[in-house]
């Protein structure tokens, strides 16, 4: 009988979470990344209400011939592995980095070791903010869904990833009208679509800018001055969602968001 | 109303277990670590009863009613969990923060009051203590200009951030966009950038200001305390007007011509105390989200001020709390938003297991820069010149601000009993803040209020990590 649960008692070592390194256009898990992944593993199961995005990077080789490829490839390898580990595949979901993080220039053979990476990046699902009440979305600027150059995952104005690239939803057409400003504006069935995706960030948006009392459609609802590009955005379900960053505390730091813009009963 | 106060202390006196139920669960926060579980019935009985020392528990009738191996299961799991670090009295002893912590930030947001001006006159604004209504001044332009030249001289970080304060900040609104267009330019002269912050009373809001604003990504905040009838108690113009419907107004022609991220900060005074009211009004009128805050008020002269929060209205005050709390976690289940989350910080605290020894920026990465040029530790303090920590010629004034915190925290000496204080830091420094330069706690409503929002985050923590 267990009468004492614990809800936060370790979540140190999800800060320590090693990225794993791969080979040139390899996507094959060393016995050493291997050894990593199984660390790491120890980590997620102390902690299972941590959810964690898997970032597939590659070099600039890669990217050239293989886009983001790769670097999702590299990050299902790593979900696979967690998931014969006994993890459930549900917590993990599957970015590329879009070289957004990778190591710059010059490209000689060491930087380009240290870009062929999949990074571990925790976090949570807490309850969102940004309410209109269930029909309706926040007027969102246009965005351009940049499907050729195949950050498709990454671009927020597609809905799905599968359907949506490129394409204007139906009925909600957020490129000529304000999305689902009300109801009405919509089609029933694409309010629930609608309310999926605009809450969410381009890559742009998510922008190191912005600060954090834009939560309503920031990921990183904490930091105050802040959001590290790399916060991931999940296209699925945590698009409505807000998630408590686990990194990169130094930009997303408690102490200064207090401060920001909640200072007293000022007019 | 909140929970048992203090179940086991340590030798030196600082509470080591603060056990208590809320909305029907049973919780334990070891505060020497932040750690935070959840119990059920008997180990909360048992705890209870115990005082945290599981070789000697008091019987009676609560903790009679289990059995003997019941009670003998909660001791070895509680004793498994002292073996595991938890329960240790010496880490309650929290060290205050080093000079070094203190002093190695280095400045990148400033607050610049850009007027002391205002067309309201709000019943509850604490300004009116600190500025002489009869001399009250713009910020002069080479000022704003000085403020960016040092803060960029100043901070180590790429980014810089400059909030518009007031005042009201648009009545200087000429002077605002200058200071834009200054601080871009130079900014980008040493390969920085800015980002601008607003708050605003949100009565003077034409469209040229709202693409002003909008083309420069400000983030707004506006000050509105809601319904017509809550808004207008004290939120009014110097004619007595109410200034709901001017708000609301601009609000709508916010939404309709910008796309900015703006909230709303709602001050709750005892004319409201119904937070899920105010919530659902901010709701129907599609404000992305509100700040709502329980009213500063400090004791004057032995008496409080008529906006301020008695022992009813904090008592039902808490039970909004409760409700909002269930509310939050519907609206998580069904994957929706939410308008207000009080809990937001308190969560993200308890998740880090945090142990905080000051709940902000203030003197630190933040600071405010007054009409007069002076530097303050936060904007709450403009014009209290026994906190002014430098200038732009002398440069920040690195003993003054050791000094401000050295007699904060001596005064926080008192909260060193209470669970939360490791989590709470003491709250806000302004809060404790007298003219004189001392520091002192002058509103324990404020503490009962942080002790119930750490509680129900933690109730929350506790119910989202299991949806999760």
């Amino acid at each position: 009988m267990v009468h004492f649960k614990k809800l936060n008692n370790n979540p140190k070592c999800l800060k320590n979470l090693k990225s794993i390194f791969f080979e040139y256009k390899s996507d094959v898990l060393s016995e050493k990344s291997k050894t990593i992944i199984r660390t790491n593993a120890r980590c997620l199961s102390a902690n299972p209400g941590i959810k964690i995005a898997l970032i597939g990077h590659s070099d600039d080789r890669e990217i050239r011939e293989f886009k983001n490829e790769l670097s999702i490839k590299r990050a299902n390898q790593v979900k696979a592995f967690l998931v014969l580990l006994g993890l459930p595949k549900n917590r993990f979901i599957i970015k590329s980095s879009d070289q957004y993080k990778n190591v710059r220039v010059p490209p000689d053979e060491q930087t380009r070791s240290k870009n062929r990476r999949v990074d571990f990046l925790a976090y949570i699902k807490i309850p969102p903010k940004c309410d209109f009440e269930d029909v309706s979305c926040p007027p969102k600027k246009e965005i351009e869904c940049n499907h050729k150059e195949g950050s498709c995952p990454l671009d927020i104005s597609c809905l799905k990833k599968e359907t949506g690239c490129g394409k204007k939803e139906k009925g909600c057409n957020r490129r000529e009208t304000p999305p689902c400003l009300n109801k009405e504006n919509c089609e029933t069935e694409d309010v629930e679509d609608c309310n999926g995706s605009d809450v969410c960030l381009t890559e742009d948006d998510c922008h190191d800018d912005i600060p954090c009392n834009s939560e309503d459609n920031n990921p990183c609802i904490f930091g105050e001055s802040s959001c590290p590009k790399e916060k991931p955005c999940d296209n699925s379900d945590t698009c409505l969602s807000e998630i408590i960053c686990f990194f990169h505390k130094e930009d997303c730091g408690s102490e200064e968001s207090q401060s920001n813009n909640r200072g007293g009963q000022k007019s | 109303m909140v929970g048992e106060e203090i179940q086991a202390i340590s030798p030196l006196g600082y509470p080591l277990i603060h056990t208590f139920k809320t909305n029907g669960s049973f919780f334990l926060l070891d505060t020497s670590t932040s750690s935070a579980l959840e119990i059920d019935n008997i180990a909360y009985q048992y705890l209870k009863n115990s005082n945290g020392n599981s070789s000697s528990p008091k019987q009676n009738n609560s903790i009679n009613k289990f059995s003997q191996s019941e009670i003998n299961s909660v001791k070895k799991e509680f004793n498994q969990l002292k073996n595991q670090g938890l329960f240790q009295y010496p880490k309650a002893q929290k060290p205050e923060p080093t000079p070094e912590q203190i002093t190695s930030y280095r400045p990148y947001h400033f607050v610049l009051i850009v007027t002391q001006k205002c067309n309201l006159r709000c019943g509850y604004c604490y300004e009116t203590k600190t500025t002489n209504p009869n001399h009250k001044i713009n910020m002069p332009l080479e000022t704003a200009y000085k403020a960016i030249d040092f803060l960029l001289s100043q901070s180590n970080r790429k980014k810089c951030g400059l909030t518009f304060f007031g005042g009201e900040p648009l009545i200087n609104f000429s002077l605002i966009k200058k200071v834009v267009r200054y601080a871009k330019r130079k900014a980008q002269e040493v390969g920085k950038t800015f980002y601008f912050n607003i708050t605003t009373n949100g009565t003077l809001l034409p469209s040229e200001t709202i693409r002003f604003i909008t083309r420069e990504k400000f983030n707004l905040l506006v000050s509105f305390d809601g319904p017509e009838k809550i808004n207008d108690h004290y939120r009014i113009f110097p004619n007595g007007k109410g200034s709901h419907q001017i708000i609301l107004r601009n609000i709508k022609r916010l939404q309709a011509e910008s796309d900015i991220h703006f909230s709303v900060r709602a001050t709750l005074t005892r004319q409201c105390t119904s937070l899920m009211k105010l919530y659902h009004y901010f709701a129907d009128e599609k404000i992305p989200k509100a700040y709502i805050q329980p009213v500063s008020s400090l004791q004057n002269h032995k008496t409080y001020p008529p906006f301020h929060l008695k022992k009813n209205d904090v008592h039902s005050l808490l039970k909004e709390y409760e409700k909002l709390a269930e509310l939050i976690l519907k609206k998580h289940k069904d994957k929706k938003a939410v308008v207000v989350n009080p809990f937001k910080d308190y969560l993200e605290l308890i998740h880090e297991s945090a142990v905080r020894h000051i709940s902000c920026g203030v003197c630190r990465g933040m600071m405010a820069i007054g009409t007069d040029g002076l530097i303050y530790p936060c904007q709450r303090f403009v014009g209290m010149k026994n906190f002014t920590i430098g200038d732009f010629d002398q440069g920040i004034d690195v003993p003054k601000i050791l000094h401000i915190f050295q007699k904060f925290h001596e005064a926080r000496n008192s909260c060193k009993s209470c669970w939360a204080f490791n989590i709470c830091a003491g709250g806000c420094m302004h809060d404790w803040a007298k003219e004189d330069g001392n520091f002192k706690k002058q509103d324990e409503t404020r503490c009962t209020i942080t002790k119930k929002l750490i509680e129900l985050s933690i109730y929350l923590y506790a119910r989202i990590m299991e949806k999760n």
